[in-house]
């Protein structure tokens, strides 16, 4: 509202030019030059007629003259005092009358004239004030208010003006501020609906970004089950062949149906970590960390691993050491990380060599596994290459890493994703050892390889919720889909003591992650219908990684969590 | 009597791979190329045990499942599930349903007879107890 203001600017100036005190000075002097000559008029009859009544009362002739000479002399410069001094008050006065002398009766009548001039001055100062009091009472009450009426010249007429000026002008502002808030909050009214409606074009763009996640992960499926029964059909006649159900064979060929069968197996193994790569990069591979004994990892891989082996003349190991704890792993990420470890160790084994799968105790309580080898090794300088190539990122170069290239970073991510570390060993011409670690089934342990593992990807913040499950029949359903939510990295951990559980993620805005997960848990209540409440979700905490104890410990304190089970 | 396995895959050749080694291990093979031809097939045949794929155009293996488990009859059959998509998911899913295995694709045939008579060996205790 700037022009306002400069025309209320504009409108002060011109009062003060109006109420200047020059002005003021000239009507000053002009009134009261007028009023004295009124007063020396009256003064002048009723002295006269004060005379005329002495001298009809046989008063002394001289003062007649006198009188006269006075009258006359009013018409001088200085005309009151004058006749007052020049009679001098007579001794011999008998009546009331008679007692008063020609100057005190001068000075009554003097008086008469004056008192009624004075009291309607008073009246209408007093009447102009009261006019003034009403218009500000009414103006501090708000009331719309008309200009009030000025009568005359004077102080008061003036203060009446200046109030009419400043009421009008407190009336147009107030009418402009209380335009200026309709604006406001029409405004506001406007850019709050752009607000809404952009939020919803957000939550529509959110829910149609699921969509296409969504319709990915299934077209990824989709792949993988195309890929995959084409692969069984070559392999699964390939070995009916050689084992001679469809005709006799000879040796030879049944060598060389063997390398067919191995080689579909690889294949079936690229397949896998074509399709696992992708979903590594979108963070989308799901994690289903359990508690499993080594003894269940090697029998559910066994199989497959055998079936890399066929057809080339070397054997395959098993060595496990006694009294192995349990580990905190999802299996399928195991068997895919040791056919991976395995496949390339056969693919540098010499003839009728041996590799060896060896589990045995590893760091911080856990478990290590190692693939032996007795190929041709690789020296120190190759060692570092191998891994310096996948810590730059650089996937691409692999003809110098001997076919390495997807399969061992494949490898590193799966071993990440179930919070243990992958290390080479290698001697040339002796042969070469990849080991990889898994955590102990221990609450406590697999926090702290978590927390080193997140140090080590360099994130900053983790931070910790606790969800209050509801009763049994809920339970599993719950976990399944809080467990939808978490990335790859993520840590869920269950205390089936108190019925709660523990979501452990890199995240700096625990808030966020709350409320996706209550929208998760309603969002998968409503297609259902069925009563799945949502549970107790409350903020543990957010550490900064750096100090990986204090977070480790203050988890564990108020989780109390005494042992991790899984299973539900 | 020889025990009997009933397949229920849309895919033919996988079909024919596994009755070819199936027949050869000495088991009466029938086989279905959907799911409701398998429902059908399985009230028709009371086979020892049935594979399953789980994709199939009309219903999936774990309704396949479920309404098998519910023919009258059927308390000796046995449930194997053979599926190219082994997430956990459909492992769990197939536990739910009251699968006895779960055996992914690509499959070793000699692993498969090994699952079955396993099952065979499980299913027998079971009922003779």
């Amino acid at each position: 509202m700037r022009p306002d203001v400069v025309a209320w600017h504009g409108k002060r100036n011109v009062l003060s030019l109006k109420l200047a005190p020059k002005t003021t000075l000239l009507r000053f002097v002009r009134r009261w030059f007028l009023l004295a000559l009124t007063l020396q008029l009256v003064v002048t009859v009723s002295a006269y007629v004060g005379m005329t009544y002495v001298a009809s009362n046989n008063v002394n002739p001289a003062y007649r003259n006198s009188g006269d000479s006075s009258i006359i002399r009013t018409h001088g410069a200085s005309p009151i005092m004058e006749p007052l001094t020049a009679i001098p008050p007579s001794p011999h006065s008998s009546s009331i009358l008679g007692s008063m002398t020609p100057p005190v009766l001068g000075y009554a009548v003097v008086l008469i004239g004056v008192l009624p001039l004075l009291v309607w001055r008073l009246h209408r100062w007093s009447n102009g004030l009261k006019t003034l009091h009403s218009g500000m009472r009414r103006l501090s009450q708000g009331t719309p208010l008309k200009p009030m009426a000025v009568g005359g010249e004077d102080e008061i007429a003036y203060l009446l003006l200046g109030f009419n000026e400043m009421a009008s002008r407190l009336m147009s502002s107030k009418a402009a501020l209380i335009d200026a808030n309709a604006h406001l909050e029409h405004k506001v009214e406007e850019r709050t609906q752009a607000l809404n409606t952009a939020n919803q074009s957000l939550a529509q763009k959110n829910v149609e970004l699921a969509q296409v996640t969504e319709t990915a992960l299934r077209f990824t499926d989709d792949v993988a089950h195309e890929f995959r029964t084409p692969l069984t059909v070559v392999m699964e006649f390939a070995e009916i062949i050689a084992e001679g159900l469809s005709g006799p064979v000879s040796e030879k060929q049944a060598e060389h149906l063997q390398v067919i069968i191995g080689a579909t197996g690889d294949l079936a193994t690229l397949v896998d970590d074509f399709l696992d790569s992708g979903k590594l990069r979108a963070r989308t591979l799901r994690v289903d960390r359990r508690s499993h004994t080594v003894d269940e990892i090697l029998d559910s891989a066994w199989p497959i691993l055998e079936t890399r082996s066929l057809g080339r003349r070397l054997t395959l190991l098993r060595k496990v050491e006694s009294d192995l704890p349990t580990v905190f792993a999802d299996i399928e990420k195991v068997r895919r990380t040791l056919v991976n470890l395995v496949v390339n160790a056969i693919k540098f084994s010499p003839q009728d060599s041996t590799v060896v799968i060896d589990a045995h105790s590893g760091p911080h309580g856990g478990v290590e596994l190692s693939v032996i080898d007795q190929g041709p090794g690789m020296t120190h300088e190759e060692v570092s290459k191998l891994f310096a190539r996948f810590d730059q990122g650089h996937q691409g170069k692999q003809a110098d890493s001997k076919g390495f290239g997807l399969g061992l970073n494949i490898v590193r991510q799966l071993v990440a994703l179930n919070l243990g570390t992958v290390s080479v060993k290698s001697e040339v011409k002796k042969g070469s050892v990849f080991s990889f670690t898994l955590p102990p089934d221990d609450s406590m342990e697999v926090l702290r390889w978590f927390l080193q593992r997140a140090e080590e990807r360099e994130c900053d913040t983790v931070s910790a919720l606790r969800v209050s499950l509801g009763d049994s029949s809920e339970r599993e359903d719950m976990m399944r889909v809080l467990s939808s939510s978490l990335y790859s990295q993520d840590l869920q951990l269950c205390n089936p003591a108190d019925g709660t559980l523990l979501l452990v993620g890199e995240s700096s805005k625990p808030d966020r992650w709350r409320e996706r997960l209550i929208h998760l848990i309603q969002d998968h209540a409503r297609p259902a219908a069925s009563e799945m409440s949502v549970p107790q979700i409350e903020l543990v905490g957010t550490w900064t990684v750096a100090s990986a104890g204090d977070p480790l410990q203050s988890i564990l304190a108020s989780s109390e969590l005494l042992e991790t089970q899984c299973h539900v | 009597m020889s025990k009997s396995v009933l397949i229920v895959d849309d895919q033919p050749q996988i079909t024919a791979a596994l009755m070819m080694r199936l027949q050869a291990a000495g088991y009466t093979v029938y086989h279905a190329i959907n799911g409701l031809a398998g429902v059908e097939a399985a009230a028709l045949h009371h086979p020892d045990i049935v594979i399953l794929d789980i994709r199939m155009p009309d219903i999936d293996g774990f309704d396949a499942c479920i309404r098998i488990k519910r023919l009258p009859g059927l308390d000796h059959t046995r449930i194997i599930f053979l599926s190219a998509n082994s997430q956990e998911a459909n492992r769990l899913r197939a536990q739910e349903v009251g699968a006895s295995e779960f055996m992914s694709k690509p499959f070793k045939a000699a692993d498969i007879l090994k699952v079955i008579e396993r099952v065979l060996m499980v299913s027998a205790s079971e009922i003779g107890a």
